[in-house]
């Protein structure tokens, strides 16, 4: 009998070494980027003055997953297979245009984004894409001729100036995503090659989500042609009559920046910009 | 206790005190009867005396042998009415009867022996058994079959209600209150309490809530453990719901029962009206059920069976009528009707049953191997039909939670729409095993139980025609249609006869001439249900190894160690109705399927998920040890602690949430100054963690991926609804896109694995109890205790950059160390007076005098309904934390609960029973709601939580009586009659707390006159309208059930 109590105790003793040994890590974040606009720094590294004049740019960003193989295939999504997409706010503000005029690109092969493959998981808090899978964001738009404003809505003025024929290129490269469960994707670093009419200019990049327009404005909501630094902290602040929270990180350090104008408007834009390099931290 | 002096009554062989000792002996529910047996002359403790007990409850006998210090102990005893018998040699025999051994406690008795050699001398009888429990510091409350049948304590609505729960027993006890989804214990939400039957747990692996709503009748004893338990009890942060069925005996024993609750003789409950067109009221058409047991020995002393039926019926009728209010334009007013009449337009009633019918089956094997080794099968089934197409007829069914009718899609209160789109029809299968193995060793000094249980459920939501998740392809059925809300309100309101498509005919024309009928909400197509269309196959795999231990060092020691494990499934398959649902834009332009399953592989390249089908797991694993010491029959010291860790695996199959060193310290200790049973001053402290319910795996681990797009189409038309809407021609832009936006046309939601906090703590909570009881006279004692609950850790999804991107963590602690910390402090005194059925009557009384107070209210949120265990919205956003500490729901000051009853013995074997229960409690707070930007209705606290008024009192006396005769030897026929809430107060339970539906601000830390001033919307800090103040705001939301009455007739043999 002492010998059954006694196995039976070291069956316990057993059972409760393998329960405190039981993993208590949690598991890896899965690759993926904020899903909306980046507000993007782009530096000049290398090529001909004349196309080194970016500085600033909202970038248009999704993750895309995969359908799962196999018998769960139509009823799973398969996030450890993530992509993302690229999109670039110069060659989307061209093809909006370019609709007014009832004009697209010829090419139907060009589009506005690229799109390359992340890792299942980050390496370093960081998911690297050295290479886009699909072909480099391209559009070529012929002229556009000026649009005329609509004299049934007088209180709205459409009038738009006519636009020469614009050939856009962007070329990634070594993309890296920030993705830590206190920074899921929101912060980004990377190399662009950018093409303007056939002028090729190397930048690197950094790029914050999301992208939070910080222009002062008035109490009636009207732009005030100034940076309003309070409007990148994350969450509202009904007292200095801003009404929505920038939605950045408040680990993130973060400035207010004038954009420069995106090459078809001329009014002035302000965005929060993080102020150190990615990863950058408070 | 002691001998009398002489000339005293000589034929008495000893005196006896009984003291209940130590909780939860051997397998859960058991009970244990120990003690020691004196020398009555000399008060030496007699070796080597032969101590047996009997029971109707047991398999033959059980015996043991008093060791050197005289003492005994027969642990695993069914609880039930027993005899001891002692003897040895010299001495004379002795015997007692009438020894109650409740479910989880040891009693203490103590006998003493009179010397063969003492002749004609004279004892007295110490007959008194006490009931104080010294060796535990359990609160809480123990419903016996006794009172289960006596008082009135289920009425026939509620949940859980038709197919007779035992959880409803469980309302009974001190600081338990009913909530949305169950009972709430000591300030606790429902779904964290333990529900255990018959060792195993009986929650659901998906909710946390009650899965098996076994009938009370088939229940020997329900022991509810509010507070104070010890480590063998885990994985709960309410409390502990311990229900044992019954088992048969070596006599046959059974009884044929039935119930009728007719609506003729319900009085109408209260109706809630909605400002709207469409109105629906709800009455009882019937209630019944009819069952019956039987258990005996299939070989005598050896195996013993059990088995249980029953059929119970719910019968709701819902009139559904369409309404017209006279509202003219000011020069259009008929003098003779005044402004706002509102009245039925005639030829426009339908009336729908709402049904459910629920099956209960137990089964039950009782083998005693030889009288050291035991065996346990029990087989349970509980499937429930409800709703749907009966023949043509139009049913709706009864929502398993509520007890009340089922609606897919509610906006205060009143149903808005089609049949189609607001009944479901819902199918629950559920089939048990439990094996229960126990064998004891070494003169009963060494105890060992093994339980394995297993639980299969299927719980399916469908279309009334009975098409499912599955089937929504199909555009013949219900299912294959999508459900679609029209909510225009720009520039006006549809009016009804919009929906002319989807409505019987009726004359249009009496919606004119100055009278309006329209309706701010509309829904048709399929089902409208917050979850879609789902076939849920879940599995309960439980084992269980104890090891007891009875010794004895500088005192009594009873010992126990313990392993156990759980492992779960949960496959999930669910799909929208027509594989979208949509919305109409508030302009009536166009139509946003905002809710679809399926996610982007590239841009603007959709793979539309008609259904998802997730495979989630969770594995429990866990240990004990405890020891309880009782040191000079004066002092027991209760000390232990248990570990747990939970894994949970998303659809993926990979780990996605671990859940380890889980350490639960508890320690108690119990004062008997009177050392003689009859009191007990106590205190245990105890940390409690949560066992987390697998709808975080089903839906944060899992990427549950959503898109969404705009159509331009008329849904009104039933055949644009299921063609023209959702096809490539129809639809257009997205209006959230940019021009930078890879996508123009999709959408995508809740894409992606939701990240966890590396340094991610378990959910748990701690627990003081301090009290004392006291037994005043002969089978009564009365009670005070105190118990304070607090939060430590919770678990909760957040985002800290406004919605943009979530993770799981702990709120106040980690990456979210810049939320507020979680919140629950319960405080609680209650006074408590129990009197044991003895002498023809019974009685408990309790009064609790509590404080519940904090920021989260549980595990689901009572606010808006919404049940998603540790990823509710409470924390999800640093702009909705404003104003929520606060009064929870759920903090009712004061609570009386009293329960009664007494049987009158009449001649020729007649009697008759009265029971009655009274209960009085104060109300829920209330508050003031306004929308949140982001969140929408309800997230934003207009004031700091608990701010508007309270709900007033509620009370019921409910009573029942019972004319019993006695037709041959154990043979009774009962007639009963049952009424509840005998004065049909129907007081308001629910209030609509919605102020405004617009988007506010919180005025932190205002008040009620605030209100009039200072609101702002929050999206510019425009003035607030008194137009956007809610009319409905502070009127009631929901009633007190109405009276029933209901009759039952029982035959018992």
């Amino acid at each position: 009998m002492k010998k059954l109590a006694l196995t039976l105790a070291t069956s316990f003793i057993g059972a409760s070494t393998v329960l405190v040994a039981t993993s208590c890590e949690q598991p890896a974040v899965l690759c993926t980027c904020g899903r909306g606009d980046f507000a993007a720094q782009l530096t000049y590294v290398s090529g001909p003055v004349e196309c080194a004049d970016l500085k600033y740019e909202l970038l248009g960003m999704n993750a895309y997953a995969f359908e799962k193989d196999g018998p769960d295939s139509g009823t799973m999504t398969d996030w450890s297979r993530g992509s993302v997409a690229i999109g670039s706010e110069r060659i989307g503000w061209l093809v909006d245009r370019a609709a007014l005029s009832m004009v697209s690109d010829p090419n139907p092969d060009h589009k506005l984004y690229t799109v390359g493959d992340f890792p299942k998981e980050p390496a370093n808090d960081f998911c690297p894409v050295p290479q886009m899978r699909m072909a480099d964001a391209e559009i070529d738009i012929p002229d556009l001729p000026e649009v005329l404003d609509n004299p049934m809505t007088p209180d709205d003025d459409e009038a738009k100036p006519p636009v020469p024929a614009t050939h856009y290129v962007y070329k990634w490269s070594n993309l890296e995503y920030l993705v830590r469960p206190d920074a899921i994707g929101t912060q980004l670093r990377g190399d662009l090659e950018y093409t303007k009419n056939g002028c090729t200019a190397q930048y690197k990049v950094k790029a914050v989500y999301p992208a939070r327009n910080c222009e002062k404005q008035d109490d009636a909501g009207h732009p005030l042609g100034v940076a309003d630094p309070d409007r990148c902290f994350p969450v509202s602040q009904p007292d200095k009559k801003i009404f929505e929270g920038s939605g950045i990180s408040p680990d993130f350090p973060v400035e207010c920046v004038e954009f420069d104008p995106a090459g078809l408007t001329t009014s002035k834009r302000f965005y929060c910009m993080i102020t150190k390099d990615v990863p950058a931290f408070k | 206790m002691s001998l009398s002096r002489q000339s005293r009554i000589a034929w008495t062989l000893a005196v006896a005190q009984v003291v209940i000792t130590a909780p939860a002996l051997a397998q859960v529910g058991a009970a244990v009867l120990t003690g020691k047996v004196l020398d009555a002359t000399s008060q030496a403790p007699v070796s080597d005396v032969v101590v047996t007990v009997t029971s109707p409850a047991l398999q033959g006998e059980q015996m043991a042998v008093t060791d050197d210090s005289g003492s005994y102990r027969i642990p695993n005893l069914p609880p039930g009415e027993y005899t001891l018998r002692a003897e040895k040699d010299s001495f004379r025999p002795f015997s007692r009867g009438e020894l109650t051994l409740r479910a989880d406690a040891t009693i203490r008795f103590d006998a003493q022996l009179l010397p063969e050699a003492i002749k004609g001398e004279e004892v007295v009888v110490q007959a008194q058994a006490p009931t104080v429990d010294v060796g535990s510091t359990n609160v809480g409350l123990s419903v016996s079959k006794e009172m289960m049948r006596r008082v009135p304590i289920s009425p026939p609505t509620g949940k859980g209600a038709g197919s007779k729960s035992f959880e409803a027993v469980a309302a009974v006890a001190p600081g338990a209150n009913a909530d949305m989804f169950g009972t709430s214990i000591n300030g606790a939400s429902s779904p964290e309490n333990a529900y255990i039957i018959d060792g195993v747990s009986a929650n659901s692996p998906t909710h946390g809530t009650l899965a098996v709503p076994l009938s009370y009748e088939f229940m020997g004893e329900v022991n509810i453990i509010s507070a104070g338990y010890m480590p063998e009890y885990g994985r709960s942060t309410g409390g502990i719901v311990n229900a044992v069925t019954k088992s048969g005996g070596n006599e046959f024993h059974g009884s044929v029962w039935g119930d009728y609750t007719p609506g003729g003789l319900a009085t109408n409950p209260k109706p809630v009206q909605y400002l709207s067109t469409i109105q629906m009221t709800r009455k009882v058409n019937n209630i019944w059920d009819v069952g019956f047991d039987v258990g005996g020995p299939i070989q005598k002393d050896k195996l013993w069976f059990y088995v249980g039926f029953q059929y119970a019926r719910t019968v709701f009728d819902l009139r559904r009528t369409l309404n017209r209010t006279y509202a003219p334009p000011p020069d259009m007013v008929d003098p003779n009707i005044p402004v706002g009449t509102y009245q039925e337009i005639p030829g426009t009633e339908t009336i729908y049953p709402a049904t459910s019918k629920d099956y209960q089956v137990l089964g039950k094997l009782t083998y005693s191997i030889n009288q050291h080794n035991r065996l346990v099968l029990s087989l349970t089934a509980t499937p429930t039909r409800s709703g749907g197409m009966n023949g043509g007829k139009e049913e709706f069914s009864i929502n398993p939670d509520t007890g009340l009718p089922d609606f897919a899609y509610l906006r205060g209160s009143v149903p808005q729409g089609t049949y189609s789109a607001m009944a479901n029809q819902t199918k629950i299968d559920s089939y048990g095993a439990v094996l229960a193995y126990t064998a004891d060793f070494d003169n009963k000094h060494v105890l060992w139980d093994t339980t394995f249980g297993w639980r299969n459920q299927h719980i399916g939501n469908y279309a009334v025609d009975g098409s499912g998740p599955t089937d929504n392809r199909n555009p013949n059925t219900i299912a294959g249609t999508p459900f679609v809300i029209f909510r225009r309100n720009d520039p006006t309101l549809h009016p009804i006869t919009d929906f002319s498509n989807y409505e019987r005919p009726f004359d249009q024309s009496l919606c004119g001439g100055g009278w309006t009928c329209n309706v701010p909400l509309y829904v048709a197509g399929g089902p409208g249900l917050a979850l879609g269309l789902v076939d849920r196959y879940i599995n309960r795999y439980q084992f269980k190894s104890v090891l007891s231990y009875f010794g004895e060092a500088a005192g009594h020691h009873v010992i126990k160690g313990g392993f156990d494990g759980e492992f779960l499934t949960w496959r999930n398959v669910r799909g929208w109705p027509g594989g979208r649902r949509y919305r109409e834009e508030p302009n009536g332009a166009a139509f946003n399927d905002y809710r679809a399953y399926g996610f982007l592989r590239a841009p603007d390249d959709p793979v539309i998920l008609y259904n998802l089908d997730f495979t989630t797991k969770s594995l429990l694993l866990g240990g004990f040890v405890q020891d309880s010491w009782s040191v000079m029959d004066k002092v027991t010291v209760n000390i232990g602690g248990r570990y747990d860790a939970q894994l949970l695996y998303g659809p993926s199959g990979d780990l996605g949430l671990a859940l380890a060193n889980q350490w639960s310290p508890r320690i108690g200790v119990i004062y008997d100054p009177t050392q003689v049973g009859r009191m007990k001053i106590y205190g245990n402290y105890a940390r409690l963690y949560e066992s987390v319910p697998l709808d975080i795996a089903d839906r944060s681990l899992s990427g549950e991926p959503g898109l969404s797009a705009t159509y331009a189409c008329d849904a009104r038309d039933p055949t644009q609804l299921r063609t023209t809407c959702g096809t490539d021609a129809a639809r257009t832009r997205f209006g959230g896109s940019t021009a930078a936006s890879p996508d123009k046309q999709w959408f995508t939601t809740g894409a992606g694995l939701t990240p966890i906090d590396p340094d991610i703590k378990p959910q748990s909570s701690d627990e003081l109890v301090l009290g004392a009881q006291y037994d005043v006279i002969a089978n009564m004692r009365v009670g005070i205790d105190y118990t304070r609950r607090w939060l430590n850790y919770v678990i909760e999804d957040m985002s800290r950059d406004e919605a943009q991107t979530y993770f799981l963590g702990n709120p106040g602690y980690g990456i979210a160390s810049d939320f507020p910390k979680a919140t629950r402090n319960y405080d609680a005194v209650t006074f408590s007076l129990h009197r044991a059925f003895r002498d023809n009557w019974q009685a408990t009384f309790s009064y609790t005098l509590s404080s519940l107070r904090g920021n989260i209210a549980g595990l689901f949120r009572p606010e808006s309904g919404q049940l998603d265990p540790n990823i509710n919205s409470d924390f999800d956003l640093r702009s909705m934390m404003a104003n929520r500490q606060g009064p929870l729901a759920g903090d009712r000051r004061h609570q009386i609960k009293a329960f009664g009853s007494y049987e009158i013995e009449l001649p020729n074997d007649m009697r008759v029973n009265l029971g009655g229960v009274l209960m009085a409690r104060s109300g829920d707070p209330s508050n003031y709601l306004g929308a949140h930007p982001i969140y929408g209705q309800n997230e934003a606290y207009l004031l700091p939580r608990g701010s508007g008024e309270r709900l007033p009192w509620m009370f019921s006396m409910d009573a029942r009586a019972v004319y019993g005769i006695k037709y041959a030897q154990d043979k009774v026929i009962e007639v009963s009659l049952d009424v509840f809430n005998i004065f049909n107060f129907q007081a308001e339970v629910s209030r609509d707390q919605t102020y405004t539906s617009s988007d506010v601000l919180p005025i932190e830390n205002g008040t009620e006159a605030d209100l009039a001033t200072k609101i702002r919307h929050a999206s510019n800090a425009a003035a607030f309208l008194p137009g956007e103040k809610n009319p409905s705001f502070g009127k009631p939301a929901a009633y007190q059930p109405p009276r029933y009455v209901k009759f039952g007739l029982r035959t018992t043999f």
